[in-house]
Order: structure tokens, then C-alpha cells, then sequence
């Protein structure tokens, strides 16, 4: 009997140990969910594959879409900076109704949920998370707006192809269909990019770049700039660290698009692929840098033993936000007591919690500077909240329930 | 076989009873199957109302109702890699579950094997877990596999390989633990 015979039978007998009989609450748990559940039509299906759907209908559910967008758009005004409180929704899942068009100044989140991968959503005037790319599928991840609030870049992985690192594509307000922006990512030079982040004028992205696969595994992972016009990518920065999961990200821009913040994780628990089950001990210190677009003078702003993450830079320069890392979401919920939001100067000095938590994590500046958003949870609920850089009045925006995690809140700069 | 395609073809139309029948027929595998990939009963619990709750609302896009086992598998499977790629909390304090009922069959996998088995299959990715099951257990093969998931089949045979070879890795270092405890 071969090696792999042999394995193959013991994981054979391994298997048939362990229950074999669903609970009978099963049944009445699904029972009263369906009850609440529509079922699909064939939106998730190309029209020409299975025309469930006339042609007609949807004409005329889009224009009657299209025209209650508008009443809501001249009803709701442009008011406040961010969408105004709404009440919580039961539930951020989408209901297979068309999405309505998000709106100028409205707010774009990420989801992590337990049946799909991430999903890129917008909250929508009726505080439902509605997807933004229902059609892209597969996993959608660190959005980011260009300043103009024109274009919105993220990191994906096409739902046709899921064996796919991710790589950089842009998409508008709308969801309009994709395009690629990871022009100079080529293995094995380059895996995988991810978290992109547009310079002020809009020209250049900053972005987190999976390097020089060996092995199946990237080795290295470093932020590059990509020059829009020509589509060249430009290493600034490395992680200098052996390759693992998370270790650098989250890079955004001085408004003045001459610095770019990131935050780094040193020593994170456990490789890629492996990041769900990861050494029973918390990831090692991580701290905000700032390094010169042109990768010169690169430098830690925070301390080491204050966990730190998600940084991003005030649209007047003063102050650069950052929560806890990411890594620590991914890993544990939403659920850190000690979780909080801060401000610092980029030199490093006046450190400020504005948010001390609990439970507070991925902040982004409004674009004009007036409000910071992060995500809070309370009880429950997952709650976008908004609070001024100074700490005070601090406000919910939107609130979610259910198991979803609802990260990076991001509010479109008015175009 | 006739009556859960009878079954299937109702909760197409919208029958939420015909629905709940359907899972009270076909559950007990779908939740073996939900339990062996994820290695916990609670877990593979929520896992199974999930792709119910799933199964129930794509339904209209099956085309065969013939094919409703190979499909929910696929669906099952599917949310299994999901909750554990998402599993955070209850990671950062692994800790090996007994298998639970009947241990049986000790005579050919050593209690010790069972823990290094089960500390080995919680190391694969999701994915390789997906594959593992779908062909030790629910006897798939893996052009069968590559099918239901819409994954490559070279894919599906590299994940298998690599997961044959992380489980062996895990016993044989069993066996040196054992073998250098005994002659310490």
C-alpha cells in the first residue's frame, strides 16, 4: 500500500466518526427564516441564459427605481455631511431588488459575512447595506474613493475565477462595471495588490503590492505607487519583514500627495492562507509609518506598544486618525474592548483617543474634514458612527444587525 | 428519490412546506457533512441553516431538480469555507474537539492518530477541508469535485495533495514524538 493509499484510508475511517443526524431545531430555525426570505429570481443569471425576467419588467422596475431615487434624492436633500441617523436594519443583506444609485456624499462599506466573501455595499436612503458590484461576485475589498468622488478603487477577485490573488480595479458610484487598474502586476514579480489609495489629484495610486512568489507564496509584500497615465507601478516601500499576512497596509495620502501613511504589523501571527487558524497568541506590535511618495524618509509615528492600524490623513494635513489594526478584526470581531479611535500628529506627537471605545475600529476622515467615521459595536448592532476630530458629538449614522461584519465606512467626497 | 424531486420542484414554485419537508429529508447528510468540515457541532449547525436559508432562496436557479443533493453539497461546502475563512474568535483558542458518539475502529486509527488528524485537518485551508470531505466522505471524485465546485480539477488535485501531505506530516511527527518518548 503507497503513502497516500495509507493516508487515504485512515482519513476514510477518521471521517465516518461524529454525528451523522441533524438537530430537529434545524428544521424550525430554517423554517421561520424562509418565512422572511424571498426567493431569487435569476438576477444572480445573464439575461440571455435564463430570461425568467422579460425585458419589460425590468425596463420598467429600473425606471420605477430610477424615479423614486430621484423623489428620495429631492426629499432628503443635501443636508449634513454625513446621511442622516437612520433606524437599524434586521439585516445588511441584499434582497435581490435592484440597487438604487448611491447618491453624492453617501457612504460605502465592506462586509465580511458567513456566506459569501467580502462585498463592497453602499448604505442606502433606507439604511439597508445594498451591494455595489453585484454582478463582479467573488471578493470585494478595500475600497477607497478618488478625491473627486468620481471613481472608487478596490481590491477584487472576480467571482468567475476563484483561485485568483487579488488585484486593483476601479469602478464609479454607480457600480459600473470594472475596470483593471493592477496593469504592471505580473508573477512572479508581483502576486497579488490590494488596499489602493488615489493621490489628491488623482493621478497616481498608492497601493499594497504581494511580491516575488516562490513556492506558491509571495515572499514579500511592499507598497508601490502606480502612475495612472503610464500604468507603471513603483516599489516605495518594504515590509522588510519575512512574508506573512497583513504586515503592511492601509496606505493613504497627505493631502499635499508628497507623504503616504500606512500601518505596519510586525510579526503577525501565521502566513496567508493560514491567517484563520493562527498560533493561539495575539499578533506582535504594529504602529502607523509615513514615508515620502518617492520612498524617502520613511519613519514610525507611533509607538510600538500601542496597537495601531488603519491610518488616514485629515484632508488639512494636521492630524493622521488610525483605530486598531485590521488584523486583529479579521481575527477576533468586532468585539475588543479596548478598541478605540486616536489622533496624532504625523511628527509623532499629540496623541489624542477620541473614541475610547469599546469595540471602535476602521476610521476615515469625511471629505471635508469636519467628521471622522468608524464602526462601533453596541449590544447587537453594528453602528456607522460619525464624531468630530476633537472627540466631542458623537453621532450614529447607520446601524446594522445580524452576524455581518460591517468595516470601513468611507463617505463619497461630493463630486 | 421521486418524492424529493416532487419536493424540490414545490419549493421551486414557492412552497415554503414543501421546503421544510425537503429539509427534514435531506438534512441528516448535508449536516454529516457541515460537521466534518468544520469539526463542531454548533458550528456546523449554523453553517447548515445558512446554506438552507441560501438553498431556499436560489432554489428558482436550479435547473435540474435531479441534481438538488450535488448542488446543496456545493452550496454546503461553500458556506462551510466561508465560516471558516471568517471564523475569528473561537481561532484564537484552538482547541481539539473530541470526536463526538462511538469511537469505533481503534484498532486501525489510534486515539493518537485521531487528535494528530484532527489538529492537522484544523490547520488546512478551508478549501483543502472542502476537498478533503467531498472525497474521503461524500465519496466524490475529483473531476466530481472540481464540477461542484466550479474549481479547476488540476486545482482541486493540488489542494487534495498538499492536504494528504500536511495530514501524513502531522502523524508521522506523532510517530517521532512517540517513538522518542518511549525510548527516553
Amino acid at each position: 500500500m503507497t503513502a497516500d493509499q495509507q493516508i487515504s484510508l485512515l482519513i476514510e475511517e477518521w471521517l465516518e466518526d461524529g454525528p451523522v443526524q441533524m438537530p430537529e431545531r434545524v428544521v424550525d430555525v430554517v423554517a421561520a427564516r424562509i418565512a422572511r426570505q424571498r426567493q431569487r429570481w435569476s438576477w444572480r443569471v445573464g439575461w440571455g441564459r435564463s430570461p425568467r425576467v422579460e425585458p419589460w419588467m425590468a425596463f420598467v422596475a429600473v425606471t420605477a427605481l430610477t424615479l423614486a431615487a430621484i423623489w428620495a434624492i429631492a426629499a432628503g436633500g443635501r443636508g449634513p455631511s454625513v446621511v442622516p441617523p437612520v433606524p437599524p436594519s434586521t439585516s445588511p443583506s441584499p434582497t435581490g431588488s435592484p440597487s438604487p444609485t448611491v447618491t453624492s456624499g453617501q457612504i460605502v462599506v465592506e462586509l465580511a459575512n458567513t456566506n459569501i466573501d467580502n462585498q463592497i455595499r453602499f448604505v442606502a436612503s433606507d439604511g439597508r447595506a445594498l451591494p455595489l458590484l453585484p454582478d463582479f461576485g467573488g471578493h470585494q475589498r478595500t475600497a477607497a474613493w478618488r478625491p473627486d468622488g468620481r471613481r472608487l478603487a478596490f481590491a477584487g477577485r472576480p467571482g468567475n475565477n476563484q483561485d485568483a490573488w487579488m488585484h486593483l480595479y476601479e469602478t464609479d458610484a454607480q457600480g459600473s462595471p470594472p475596470r483593471l487598474l493592477s496593469t504592471d502586476c505580473v508573477q512572479p514579480a508581483c502576486v497579488e495588490e490590494t488596499d489602493p489609495a488615489y493621490s489628491p489629484d488623482g493621478s497616481r495610486l498608492v497601493a499594497v503590492r504581494l511580491a516575488d512568489i516562490r513556492d506558491g507564496h509571495p515572499t514579500r509584500s511592499v507598497l508601490v505607487v502606480y502612475d495612472l497615465v503610464t500604468g507603471r507601478a513603483t516599489e516605495i516601500a518594504n515590509s522588510s519583514f519575512a512574508y506573512a499576512s497583513f504586515d503592511i497596509g492601509h496606505p493613504r495620502w497627505s493631502p499635499d500627495g508628497r507623504r503616504i501613511v500606512f500601518h505596519l504589523v510586525k510579526d503577525p501571527p501565521t502566513e496567508r492562507r493560514r491567517l484563520i487558524f493562527p498560533e493561539p497568541r495575539p499578533p506582535g506590535p504594529s504602529s502607523i509609518e509615513v514615508i515620502g511618495a518617492d520612498g524617502s524618509g520613511r519613519r514610525q509615528v507611533t509607538s510600538d506598544g500601542f496597537d495601531s492600524g488603519d491610518p488616514d490623513w485629515s484632508p488639512d494635513g494636521s492630524l493622521i486618525v488610525f483605530g486598531p489594526t485590521s488584523l486583529h478584526l479579521w481575527l477576533y470581531g468586532l468585539d475588543q474592548s479596548d478598541w478605540r479611535i486616536s489622533t496624532i500628529h504625523p511628527d509623532g506627537t499629540g496623541l489624542n483617543v477620541i473614541v475610547a471605545g469599546p469595540n471602535a475600529a476602521t476610521p476615515s476622515w469625511t471629505a471635508n474634514g469636519a467628521s471622522v467615521l468608524f464602526i462601533q459595536a453596541s449590544g447587537s448592532l453594528q453602528v456607522i458612527r460619525a464624531v468630530a476630530p476633537d472627540g466631542s458629538g458623537v453621532r450614529d449614522v447607520a446601524a446594522f444587525g445580524g452576524k455581518d461584519i460591517v468595516m470601513y465606512p468611507i463617505q463619497q467626497p461630493t463630486p | 428519490m421521486d418524492r424529493d424531486r416532487a419536493l424540490v420542484e414545490a419549493a421551486q414554485r414557492g412552497d415554503q412546506s414543501a421546503f421544510v419537508d425537503l429539509v427534514r429529508s435531506t438534512g441528516d447528510r448535508f449536516f454529516a457533512l457541515a460537521y466534518r468540515m468544520l469539526r463542531d457541532v454548533d458550528r456546523a449547525e449554523d453553517a447548515l441553516q445558512d446554506a438552507l436559508v441560501i438553498a431556499w432562496r436560489d432554489l428558482r436557479t436550479l435547473r435540474d431538480p435531479d441534481r438538488f443533493d450535488a448542488w446543496m453539497h456545493r452550496v454546503v461546502t461553500n458556506v462551510c469555507i466561508s465560516q471558516a475563512t471568517r471564523e475569528r474568535r473561537r481561532t484564537a483558542n484552538l482547541r481539539v474537539l473530541p470526536a463526538e458518539g462511538p469511537a469505533g475502529r481503534d484498532d486501525f486509527v489510534s486515539l493518537g492518530d485521531r487528535d494528530q488528524l484532527d489538529r492537522a485537518f484544523k490547520r488546512l485551508t478551508p478549501e483543502e477541508r472542502g476537498v478533503i470531505v467531498l472525497h474521503h466522505y461524500a465519496g466524490y471524485s475529483l473531476a466530481e469535485i472540481a464540477e461542484t465546485l466550479g474549481v479547476p480539477a488540476g486545482t482541486i488535485r493540488s489542494r487534495l495533495h498538499h492536504a494528504h501531505r500536511a495530514m501524513r506530516a502531522a502523524l508521522d511527527a506523532e510517530a517521532r514524538q512517540v517513538s522518542g518518548g518511549r525510548s527516553a
